[in-house]
């Protein structure tokens, strides 16, 4: 009995020591050092932008012996979704990389985590400091200025993150020094950067060269023909301060589309609309006014948001975000899924019913009141194995997913895609969306917040053609893909022909583009569909019937493929709002906004950012380009062309954005055409004026602003609808017509002002 | 035990209500499915409906799943008194317990001949693609408790009151009591006790649901049927809880409970300890330990 017991007290002993020791053991491994380094820095020192992507630049040392498997992972304070990068790190090496986390709502700060095959190792947090979207400034090179007016100056192109989406908190970026090459990724990120919005400033002097040849061709606003004494008065107009010491440079000629800033021969910087942003190149360097006290002002006037608008997140200077907005009212449009015809299975049931109850009558009667078991179970079970075949073969998905590609030509190699899922099942489901190019996905909320997609581990990977979407019955999940591909070859250009505008689309891409499109303002040119190797040609009309002034682009195209028997079939109404949806988000007027094209709309009959194209439910692709016109000579604009620059409008516009509501008694309306066609000379040009009130215009007044002599020169007319500006030349200056109209404007409620030009582009 | 269970069976399966119990087993599921298919067609019908849920088919699939579920469940309830009096043939007056198991497995197969001559019904299911195999696996398998359950809870009553129509009238109130009183703490007890909750999981209705409930649709007139129907047998639980692994669990445990009160009732007095009552209690720990192993299991619906 003794030495039962004490058998029994040295095994509770050794087990009593081996817990003790197993936490012990467990402890040291939680502790031991971690063969991988995590370094994480933020460009701008963690400045972002609500509904902005934050890029983290992270730098990995693999100080062990064998190479890892590293994952490093972001996610926002008080969010759920996981940002992800997993790569292989070789022992002993270095690797750089980039992370992208959207922050969708105010956040203090970001956790990174570092694990290696799985196994977290370390931890690490990045305070955030939020800054409005019109102040977040940066500057790479030295700062012109004291102060905070650049957010973030003093940058290395080191901080320049490889993706748009690292660049989307800018609202503007100055490169005023360059300490090493830009890479193809961060040029080709200032590129989008720029046609989605930004506002790039380009330093001049003696870096001049340099600078230009680091920027990617489009992005070049002037050619640099030599050295000059640069105009300096506008930037005495832009600061209100004199400037007495000669201001020395380079002389930029600037390119089609861009604009001349004071003298034309030694203008003092270019300014070239790209996409809908800018670029604003300058001719002398920023140290030239080192001495200068108006620069502070200068700076700030100049350095200015080109685009800002409001979403439900905050002010963006990125139109992204305005049009994951706008693609919204789509979301909830998933397609139908029909109602499989299960009348044929409830017949057949009830004709195995009977069968059933023939046998059990027909055996009682027949076998001695005994139950043909064998019988009954043998007919059950063929009945089941024949209508579960049946019902497999006939099956409806559980599964229904829309699918909207909106992809941006940015210049003839590139083009920025973004793309919307979503899906929903009945059962749970694990859907993995395979992409032609690297990704980078978000989830995406109804009201454009968070959401929760994510893959088995809870993460989304990044730069990664693969993403997997956990779905869970009935809870529709959306996400947002965006990524960088190369340009289909799809050449739609403006060319002047015969004193005319002539539209040739040629489609070199492997798609067929279907129902093409090309507008300007509330002008579309139909082209049907374009097979790949197709070409078309068209001139652009001289009249245009009048549209319906309360519809958005995207409805009139929609109209108008519906009015020619264009859009039929049973979800004809649900593809018909896609579409228009689609269209809206990427080229729709903006309020306070000068940016009516020209565009060539087209839509894709497969999509080329995803590897696999959908089986089940319904996906939209929409090409957007800008085409450039091109030619000289003789040019007749029909009316339609000079429309109203919205940016200039002291009043209120109305009319879903296409005209202006004037009260009092004067009222200057500034009319613009697009910027390929800024240096036109007119010789003659059409004004029409048309009012929502019929009332008469006898006792209005109309004076055009003549850039020769900065005098309001006054028009005769007949009727507003008709106006004839003869010996226009001076009245239309970089594609501006300024006009004033005095009398009682209050009685002439919404006005759409158009005009026409007839002259001689050089 | 071969000879008496044949004997048993054979006796069973030549009664005339047995044919007539089967044959109305599949009426019913027939009427049901009938009913269910007239309330698809209308829903079908509306456009408006149609527009506005993306996965109509689903909601429909849902509907008809959980129809024949409930109703092969409740008629399986409903029949098993009457297949259980059915069972008592006047010429076995000797009740061993080899006899009482043979007659429960008699009991059993019946009622597993009434559930297979329901499968064609579910074989409609996969058509709507709304069903995944380990929910429409998890609701047959309580469905299966249930059968096996209300087979030795009817056996239990008829072996202990002996007195058939008695015995028809006890079982059926007590069920019926048993139901209004789980249906009552489902939908007074805003914050369900661990006691309410293993009450509700033992509401055979609500185990049923338990499996299908997850995957219920949020919006539109199906819908709200579904949800309607959870109010009654789930209250305030979660419809994610997985109620039916406590039925499941608890089932094996009620039914060597109901086997055992058979087999102590119908033994001749003086009662003695059998062979019987040792290898019922060898199944009773085999058991109890598995729950234990296992308690993760089951436990995960208990809050």
């Amino acid at each position: 009995m003794i030495v039962r017991r004490l058998r029994l007290t040295i095994l509770l002993c050794l087990m009593l020591a081996c817990s003790l020791v197993m936490p012990i053991t467990s402890l040291r491994i939680a502790t031991a050092q971690s063969p991988v380094i995590l370094e994480l820095s933020t460009p701008f020192a963690g400045q972002y932008v609500v509904g902005q992507w934050l890029p983290l630049r992270v730098t990995l040392r693999n100080q062990g012996p064998a190479s890892a498997v590293v994952t490093v992972t972001a996610t926002p304070a008080d969010n759920f979704t996981k940002y992800a990068r997993t790569l292989r790190l070789a022992a002993q090496t270095q690797q750089s990389l980039w992370l992208y986390v959207f922050l969708g709502q105010p956040t203090r700060a970001v956790f990174v985590t570092l694990a290696i095959d799985g196994i977290v190792v370390d931890q690490q947090e990045v305070s955030l400091l939020l800054r409005p979207a019109e102040r977040m400034r940066a500057a790479i090179g030295l700062s012109p200025v004291g102060g905070d007016l650049f957010a973030a100056g003093r940058l290395q192109v080191a901080d320049l993150p490889d993706h748009p989406l690292g660049l989307s908190n800018l609202s503007v970026l100055a490169i005023f020094e360059l300490n090493e090459p830009l890479s193809t990724a961060q040029r080709t990120a200032l590129l989008a950067w720029v046609y989605g919005g930004g506002h790039l400033i380009i330093g001049g002097g003696p870096s001049a060269v340099a600078l230009q040849a680091e920027l990617p061709v489009a992005l070049q606003a002037a050619v640099i023909a030599g050295a000059a004494v640069i105009d300096r008065a506008p930037l005495v107009d832009r600061s209100g301060v004199a400037l007495s010491k000669p201001l020395l440079g380079v002389k930029l000629a600037p390119v089609a589309g861009a604009q001349s800033i004071g003298n034309a021969e030694a203008p003092a910087w270019i300014e070239y609309p790209f996409g809908r942003g800018r670029v604003t190149q300058f001719a002398f360097a920023p140290e030239a006014l080192a001495d200068w006290d108006g620069r502070e002002s200068f700076w700030t006037a100049l350095a200015q948001p080109v685009l800002l608008v409001s979403t439900s997140a905050g002010a963006s200077a990125q139109i992204a975000p305005w049009q994951t907005q706008a693609l919204t009212p789509a979301l909830r449009l998933l397609p139908q899924i029909d109602i499989p015809a299960f009348s044929q299975g409830l017949t057949s049931l009830t004709w195995y019913a009977l069968v059933v109850v023939l046998v059990l009558v027909g055996g009682f009667w027949r076998w001695r009141r005994v139950v043909p078991v064998k019988t009954l179970v043998f007919v059950a079970l063929l009945s089941t194995g024949a209508g579960l075949w049946w019902a497999n073969a006939n099956a409806a998905p559980a599964y229904s997913a829309l699918r909207m590609t909106l992809i941006e030509v940015i210049d003839e190699e590139r083009a920025q895609a973004q793309t919307v899922a979503v899906m929903l099942s009945a059962m749970p489901r694990s859907e993995t969306m395979s992409f032609a190019y690297p990704v980078i996905p978000r989830p995406l909320a109804a009201n454009t917040g968070g959401g929760a997609v994510s893959d088995s581990s809870g993460s989304l990977p990044q730069s990664t053609t693969q993403v997997t979407v956990e779905l869970q019955p009935w809870e529709t999940q959306r996400l947002l893909a965006i990524t960088l591909i190369p340009a289909p070859a799809v050449r739609a250009t403006f060319v002047v022909d015969q004193g005319r505008l002539r539209v040739d689309m040629q489609n070199d891409s492997p798609f067929t583009l279907r129902d093409v499109f090309v507008v300007y303002g509330d002008q579309l040119l139909f082209f049907g569909n374009l097979r790949p190797g197709a070409r078309s040609v068209a001139r652009w009309p001289v009249r245009f019937a009048s549209p319906a002034t309360d519809l958005s682009l995207g409805q009139l195209v929609v109209k108008d493929l519906r009015d020619n028997g264009l859009l039929l079939g049973r979800n004809a109404d649900q593809i018909a709002q896609v579409r228009a949806t689609l269209i809206d988000a990427a080229v729709a007027a903006l309020p306070q906004r000068f940016d009516p094209g020209p565009f060539m709309l087209a839509w894709l009959d497969r999509d080329p950012v995803m590897a696999e194209q959908l089986t089940t439910g319904y996906g939209e692709t929409l090409l957007v380009a800008r085409p450039p016109i091109r030619g000289q000579g003789e040019l007749a604009l029909p009316v339609g062309w000079l429309r109203l620059d919205p940016a200039e409008l002291e009043t209120g516009q109305c009319l879903n954005g296409q005209g202006v509501q004037l009260t009092g008694e004067l009222a200057e309306l500034s009319l613009r055409l697009p910027p390929d066609l800024s240096s036109l000379r007119a010789e003659t040009i059409q004004v029409r004026l048309t009012s929502s009130s019929a009332v008469g215009d006898t006792n209005l007044s109309l004076r055009a602003y003549n850039w020769s002599t900065g005098v309001w020169d006054a028009i005769t007319f007949n009727t507003l609808t008709n106006i004839s500006i003869p010996a226009a030349t001076p009245y239309l200056r970089s594609g501006e017509l300024r006009l004033r109209l005095s009398g009682a404007l209050d009685q002439l409620g919404c006005v759409i002002a158009t005009g026409g030009v007839q002259g001689v582009l050089p | 035990m071969r000879g008496v269970l044949r004997e048993e069976w054979q006796w069973l399966i030549r009664r005339r209500r047995i044919g007539i119990l089967l044959a109305g087993t599949v009426l019913v599921m027939l009427l049901v499915a009938q009913g269910t298919g007239q309330v698809a067609s209308v829903a079908s019908l509306d456009s408006a409906l149609i527009a506005s849920i993306p996965l109509l088919n689903a909601q429909i699939g849902r509907l008809f799943a959980t129809s024949l579920c409930l109703a092969l469940q409740g008629w399986l309830m409903l029949l098993a008194p009457l297949v259980a009096v059915s069972v008592v043939a006047p010429q076995s007056a000797i009740l061993d317990p080899a006899r009482l198991i043979a007659r429960l497995l008699a009991l059993w197969g019946v009622m597993l001949l009434a559930l297979v001559l329901t499968l064609p019904f579910f074989s409609l299911l996969p058509l709507f693609g709304s069903l995944s195999l380990p929910e429409v696996g998890w609701a047959f398998a309580v469905i299966v408790a249930t059968m096996l359950l209300s087979g030795a809870y009817s056996l239990c009553w008829t072996t202990v009151v002996r007195n058939p129509p008695a015995a028809l009238f006890l079982s059926y109130s007590v069920l019926l009591i048993w139901l209004v009183a789980v249906v009552l703490i489902a939908t007074t007890n805003p914050t369900p006790s661990v006691l309410a909750v293993l009450a509700i999981a033992f509401n055979p209705f609500a185990a049923l649901l338990s499996p299908l409930a997850p995957a219920f649709p949020p919006d539109g007139p199906i819908a709200t049927d579904l949800q309607n129907l959870l109010r009654f047998t789930h209250g305030a639980i979660a419809k994610e809880t997985p109620l039916y692994r406590l039925y499941v669990a608890g089932s094996g445990l009620l039914i060597l409970a109901f086997v055992a009160i058979a087999s102590f009732a119908m033994r001749p007095l003086p009662r003695r300890w059998q062979r019987f009552d040792t290898l019922l209690l060898s199944v009773l720990l085999i058991y109890l330990a598995g729950l234990l192993f296992w308690r993760e299991w089951w436990s995960a619906a208990l809050p």
